[in-house]
């Protein structure tokens, strides 16, 4: 959290909002098989979180926020997605086969464990996404880019 | 038609007029930015066309509700889980126009597209 | 692991591309064998799957283990079969071509690495719309290549947003058209899996409802797939994009979503047997020789090498809706077999043309003059692709028209038979202007003799080795795949299924 912003009310308003961002986020990602909600609804709420940290920023801020890290995290998401599908697959089952995952519960219960650990991925991949949009947004351009998009 | 077939058709009806408008704003506009936005209209029109067809009369929104087993009193979910999908593209594309259109303004300066097309052929 | 073949053989391409950031973070060095050791893997896999297809069958993939219509299903046969090695082995001669194409862009390594993410996951995307086996799963996968395409196509230069923005605008309202067309098919019969849908719609053929979604759908792949008059996005995308990603787009995206007309006229219309999609089928057939003929009309029209080859393309790939559209074994054998031959031909053109860029840093045709001289490897493949696309025997163009005359022949069409030997004269004019100004024409005497010509006397080999190595395996491939037509018509091209009614 920075000590110097422009506007207090921004600051004060971030400082409570942020906390409550980030467990609601994680509540709606556990809550999304029970109620409405799921990974990309807790994705956006988690980046927001992020974004608000961005925003507190006084305007006439030199400080950039982009790296590649961020990338590199946006891929990671949908990567655990796609190794909790094929999880199941030297157990016997196909792609994306909950009830043959190697967990010490009841069958029927698998699905649901199958289930968070895809919206886990889902979650990353979402939050990584947006928050990769908006600093993109900040970033500073050189003059004579010779034209290239990257 | 009589009027009671034209009234429980009255939401396909307001579909179309939602698609052609995106459609027809996308064809008059010059601006680009306004192009975006009539094609978002035309995609939230195709969404909402989905959403339609899972209604039932009396139908409550498919969460589980303790008690009721039957599955005739929920509304059908699949279209809903389907255009979830179909969102996430929605906001893939507006993301992706919207870069786009960042650098075209950086370059030409200008967003209107008969202005770019006459600069482009010269 | 090789039961689950069908499903690997999307997400090895899609681990990649989402890998890939994350090992050039870690271990920049590993990039490019991550990269191409990927593709090469999927390359290998798609071989298998088509082994599979000949030896057995059609394979049904349940992801899930749920049985459709509750579950997705991948489903390959021959024709998808076709498409997915075509496509794994573009993308791999590609990603070969590319490492030195970009050491002349002065964009640095992170930058270029995602060039390759958006590169693997329009892989990924074209070889999901080959495989698919609902209507919606095909929508989800069409938009990633789409949308992956239009990112890569965006990041030619400056004046290449632009062309990317049109492109986005008219591919999205294209998808647009199809997902509704899939909610009309949804809202009549309940279910989204193809073959299940074979069954399901040849009753309700005359409803209106069914009619329209026939419109939507051809509409929203046609336009993806350029048929006249649908194609205006085209040429703008190919002359500004940057040539390893349109090599790719014009080969292998246009022909997964080509396929996806023939999917869907003949496995889920019901094909030549339902009345409506044969004047569907027509009507298609028109559409495609007028493409054919326009295409090859503006082409000889064109100054910019690149321009001609986006018309060229335009002509080249309405082949395909041609041969769907006639509808014998052997017009579907010429359409596949043009899948094979159009995509080696157009992407060894491309490797040529930006080989052309570099090396003598223009792209007019009247300056090509003595090329020969200067760069002999190229125009040798030069040589073969435009032999190819004008229908020389023995490259394999001319055993596609031969295919799709015979095909023209047996059902009755004799005025196709009269345009496809038509835009093979086309074709010849304008590849004929190119090949003379390469081989007869002297280059023009010194006037600008240092600055320009200086790499027209340098030693060494002409373009950087990987280059020419993915030249080299195109031009072979296209005599390979002429010279071997007559052995994969008889035991692939047999195999595609005409009429619906399950695979």
């Amino acid at each position: 959290m920075k000590a110097t912003t422009n506007s207090i009310i921004l600051e004060v308003a971030c400082r409570l909002l942020i906390p409550v961002l980030i467990v609601f986020g994680i509540y709606v990602l556990v809550h999304g098989e029970y109620s409405p909600g799921g990974g990309f609804q807790a994705g956006v709420v988690l980046a927001l979180a992020v974004i608000l940290n961005r925003v507190m920023e006084p305007a006439d801020t030199k400080k950039g926020y982009w790296t590649f890290k961020i990338i590199a995290l946006a891929g990671m998401g949908p990567v655990i997605y796609i190794l909790t599908g094929l999880w199941s697959i030297p157990f016997g089952g196909n792609f994306l086969e909950y009830s043959l995952l190697p967990l010490a519960v009841h069958e029927a219960e698998r699905h649901l464990y199958g289930i968070l650990l895809i919206e886990v991925g889902v979650t990353v991949g979402v939050m990584a996404t947006i928050i990769s949009i908006f600093d993109s947004l900040g970033k500073v351009g050189d003059p004579d880019d010779h034209g290239s998009l990257l | 038609m009589t009027m009671a077939v034209f009234f429980s058709y009255v939401i396909f009806w307001l579909i179309a007029l939602l698609y052609v408008s995106g459609f027809f704003g996308m064809m008059e506009h010059h601006h680009l930015v306004k192009k975006l936005m009539a094609m978002n209209l035309m995609q939230t029109a195709v969404i909402l066309f989905f959403l339609v067809l899972g209604q039932k009369i009396g139908g409550v929104t498919p969460i589980a509700v303790p008690g009721l087993t039957d599955p005739d009193a929920y509304v059908n979910p699949l279209p809903q889980a389907l255009m979830l999908t179909a969102i996430v593209v929605n906001l893939s594309t507006t993301g992706t126009a919207l870069a786009f259109l960042i650098v075209i303004k950086k370059h030409w300066n200008t967003l209107d597209e008969s202005e770019i097309m006459r600069r482009m052929d010269k | 692991m090789m039961a689950h073949i069908p499903v690997l053989l999307v997400l090895v391409p899609l681990l990649t591309a989402l890998a890939l950031p994350a090992v050039n973070w870690m271990m920049p060095r590993l990039t490019q064998i991550f990269l191409k050791s990927a593709l090469l893997f999927n390359l290998a896999l798609a071989v298998l799957a088509m082994r599979h297809v000949v030896t057995e069958g059609p394979w049904h993939y349940w992801l899930g283990n749920w049985a459709p219509p509750f579950g997705i299903e991948f489903v390959v046969d021959a024709m998808s079969g076709t498409v997915v090695l075509v496509t794994a082995g573009m993308a791999f001669v590609i990603a070969l071509y590319a490492r030195p194409f970009f050491k002349m862009d002065e964009a640095g390594l992170q930058a270029r690495t995602l060039f390759y993410v958006l590169f693997t996951l329009m892989v990924t995307g074209v070889i999901g719309v080959a495989v698919a086996g609902d209507i919606f799963t095909l929508y989800v996968f069409i938009e990633i290549a789409s949308i992956s395409s239009y990112g890569l196509v965006a990041m030619g230069g400056r004046r290449a947003a632009f062309a990317a923005f049109r492109y986005l605008i008219l591919g999205t309202v294209a998808a647009t058209f199809y997902l509704l067309g899939t909610g009309l098919i949804f809202a009549m019969t309940g279910t989204l899996n193809m073959a299940q849908l074979s069954t399901l719609l040849p009753p309700m053929m005359g409803s209106p409802a069914i009619l329209a979604a026939l419109c939507f759908v051809m509409l929203g792949l046609g336009t993806k797939t350029a048929m006249v008059p649908l194609h205006a996005w085209l040429p703008d995308a190919h002359t500004y994009g940057p040539t390893p990603a349109i090599a790719f787009l014009a080969t292998a995206l246009l022909k997964a979503f080509a396929y996806g007309i023939y999917r869907f006229l003949y496995q889920v219309f019901g094909g030549h047997g339902q009345p409506v999609t044969a004047m569907a089928l027509q009507i298609l057939g028109w559409l495609a020789a007028a493409g054919i003929l326009y295409g090859s009309v503006m082409a000889i029209a064109q100054k910019d090498f690149r321009r001609m080859l986006a018309y060229s393309t335009i002509a080249q790939i309405s082949y395909i809706p041609l041969g769907i559209a006639i509808g014998t074994p052997a017009a579907l054998a010429g359409a596949a077999l043009q899948m094979i031959s159009h995509s080696m031909s157009k992407g060894c053109l491309f490797m040529i043309k930006s080989g052309m860029h570099l090396k003598l840093h223009t792209t007019q045709i009247s300056e090509l003059r003595g090329m020969s001289v200067v760069m002999p490897f190229s125009s040798l493949a030069l040589t073969i692709s435009a032999f190819s696309m004008i229908g020389l025997p023995p490259t394999s163009g001319f055993f596609v028209k031969w295919q799709l005359v015979r095909g023209a022949a047996e059902a009755g069409f004799g005025w196709m038979m009269a345009v496809l030997v038509l835009s093979g004269l086309l074709n010849a004019v304008y590849f004929f202007r190119i090949l003379e100004n390469v081989f007869i024409r002297k280059p023009e005497p010194d006037v600008h003799s240092d600055q320009s010509h200086g790499p027209m006397t340098s030693a060494g080999p002409e373009l950087p080795l990987p280059m020419l190595a993915a030249m080299m395996i195109l031009a072979a491939g296209i005599l390979a795949a002429g010279v071997g037509s007559g052995w994969l018509t008889e035991h692939i091209f047999s195999l595609i299924s005409l009429a619906g009614g399950g695979l």
